[in-house]
């Protein structure tokens, strides 16, 4: 079992470089996400029920009375991204809260004892796979859900002017919610407790909508739920953040989120 | 070599450990041991950076755990076997610690290998026995090929074959020249697998000391003896070098001599003799004795039975002290 190390070996193991090391990392995470079932069941989840459920708004909205209430041709791919919101933000939770609950973490910080680049890991490999199922979503979404509305004559099409951006900003908002997910299951350690919260931080800010105005939308264009729209609309709510900036706001929330997650992780006892 | 230096650690009011320092040498296996609750997990928990103390320093090899690049290759460690995720093959989770610190797959099948998880690896670590999910936590350990290894109750679920391999596993770290830190709550398997060994108790150090040298320091050797003319022959015997030490119930404990002198004696003098009992206390009563005050909790007799005849043998100190008594690990607050 004593391997024999060469002095080569011995050196280049005692300081590999700073993208060697993250590399290793992000290699180990990637396996852990992809080799417990419940990551597939979540994805499939996040993937098929805002696919179907966008198919069903646009019908709808296809057969509703028209003419009198111009419809956001781009609105039922949000609308219907409700529960592939939630799949994704348990998906980043568990991240954490299974080792947490398992005490598997005690491992992992052991490996790993910068438990910043673990977090960096695993909201790393969360925050692609949920951008790139993300993206599917929106855009199987969107091409569903325009050829049903053509038929009514309210479809866009791809190469009109802001919407390629407003579809790629849909899919954005699942990696949002994952890395929200990640940031929470890091600072609760739960998993109830976890979901709990990140679904209060995404969704809970919207309470602000009800403040009279002009304080609901000068409050509220830094609410999550608010900003996605905006950025994933055809038309934008003009007394709401322009679409670049309400961008920024969407992804100042998971940043903030990560950035007090991080001290907590770094400080805190197994 | 695992060095601590004055580490306390405090979980709010309750201290876990306190001003504990020791030296873990390469080359024997170190048994660690204490009543459940002694601050042995902490103390492993502290080393490997989980845990911040309070105070003090834990260093590995002269330098602070979570200071090590890829430490895999420094220390191994097993804490809870059972730390595992149900739905994840042993191969997976092996090869995702591995890949955390650069080891290759031709490693983690080796790790298999040994510890003769071969035929199981691929299969879902939920329906893995207590004894299998201590065999893979050992393969996690050894995945760096350490060269300091430390097992917090490593033995807990395997049968007695599993402890037999075990134990001959650890004696082959240690001759290899590792620093091997094997942690327990039972004196009589460390007694077995351990060269040294370091006794704690609700946090503070009570030994320190090679394991033949703790049973030579704390085993008693005496022998019981009674006899109808006890005052008498006790004067004898004491005229004879040996120390007496009377018993409440009449009879008396001679040390300094041994059963046949102490015969010997008696037939000279026509002194009759009614018992002669040689005693020898266990390595588990020097432990009792080491950590009878220290113990967090205490197991109670039944009630039924108020005044068990002690039968002769060397009675336990401190009475109903049974540190295996309520199987809870851990620290207190925990």
């Amino acid at each position: 079992m004593s391997a024999v190390t060469t002095g080569q070996d011995l050196a280049r193991a005692a300081t590999p470089s700073a993208a060697v090391r993250a590399r290793d990392l992000l290699a180990s995470e990637w396996t852990k996400f992809r080799s417990v079932r419940s990551s597939y069941w979540t994805l499939a989840v996040a993937v098929v029920t805002p696919i179907g459920f966008s198919v069903l708004l646009a019908s709808a909205f296809a057969s509703s009375p028209s003419g009198r209430t111009p419809v956001d041709p781009l609105l039922p791919g949000l609308l219907s991204l409700d529960y592939a919101v939630i799949a994704v933000t348990v998906l980043g939770v568990l991240s954490f809260s299974s080792e947490f609950g398992t005490g598997l973490i005690g491992t992992t910080f052991a490996a790993a004892p910068r438990r910043r680049a673990v977090l960096a890991a695993k909201a790393a490999v969360t925050g692609v796979v949920t951008l790139v199922a993300g993206e599917v979503v929106a855009f199987v979404s969107f091409f569903a859900v325009q050829a049903i509305l053509a038929g009514h004559h309210l479809g866009v099409s791809l190469s009109r002017p802001g919407v390629p951006g407003a579809v790629l900003a849909t899919g954005v908002l699942l990696c949002v919610c994952a890395l929200i997910g990640v940031a929470l299951g890091a600072i609760i350690r739960h998993t109830a407790g976890g979901i709990a919260a990140a679904l209060a931080v995404i969704a809970l800010p919207a309470i602000v909508s009800v403040l009279p105005p002009p304080w609901n939308d000068r409050i509220g264009r830094f609410d999550l739920l608010d900003a996605a729209q905006q950025v994933t609309a055809l038309h934008p709510q003009p007394s709401l953040f322009a679409p670049a900036l309400s961008l920024l706001v969407l992804l100042a929330w998971p940043a903030v989120a990560l950035a007090a997650a991080s001290p907590l992780i770094t400080r805190r006892d197994i | 070599m695992i060095e601590l230096d004055r580490v306390s650690k405090r979980f709010g009011p309750v201290v876990a450990l306190d001003d504990l320092s020791f030296t873990v040498r390469p080359g024997h296996v170190t048994g660690f041991l204490g009543p459940n609750g002694a601050g042995k997990t902490t103390t492993m928990k502290i080393i490997i950076g989980l845990d911040a103390p309070t105070s003090g320093t834990a260093l590995v090899n002269g330098r602070r755990y979570d200071r090590l690049i890829r430490p895999l290759h420094q220390v191994g460690t097993l804490l809870d076997a059972t730390a595992l995720h149900g739905g994840r093959s042993a191969r997976l989770h092996l090869a995702s610690i591995a890949q955390s610190n650069g080891i290759g797959r031709h490693r983690v099948a080796e790790v298999i290998r040994l510890t003769g998880l071969e035929a199981v690896a691929d299969r879902r670590v939920k329906g893995y026995s207590l004894g299998m999910k201590q065999r893979l936590g050992l393969a996690a350990a050894l995945l760096g090929d350490p060269p300091i290894l430390m097992f917090d109750e490593p033995v807990n679920g395997l049968d007695t074959e599993g402890i037999g391999w075990i134990r001959q596993f650890f004696k082959t770290l240690a001759a290899q020249g590792r620093t091997v830190l094997v942690s327990s709550h039972l004196m009589s398997e460390m007694a077995l697998t351990a060269d040294h060994l370091i006794v704690i108790g609700r946090g503070k150090l009570l030994a320190d000391m090679p394991t033949a040298q703790l049973i030579a320091a704390n085993a008693r050797h005496d022998v019981l003896v009674r006899s109808p003319r006890g005052i008498e022959f006790a004067g004898l015997l004491t005229a004879r070098g040996a120390t007496v030490t009377p018993e409440p119930d009449g009879a008396f404990v001679v040390t300094g001599l041994d059963a046949a002198g102490i015969g010997d004696l008696a037939a000279a003098h026509g002194i009759a003799v009614h018992a002669l009992v040689p005693r020898q206390a266990s390595l588990e009563d020097a432990y009792l004795d080491l950590t009878g005050e220290s113990v967090d909790y205490h197991g109670t007799m039944p009630a039924a039975a108020p005044e068990p005849a002690t039968p002769q043998g060397p009675a336990a100190p401190q009475g109903p002290a049974a540190p295996q008594g309520p199987a809870t690990e851990g620290t207190p607050t925990r």
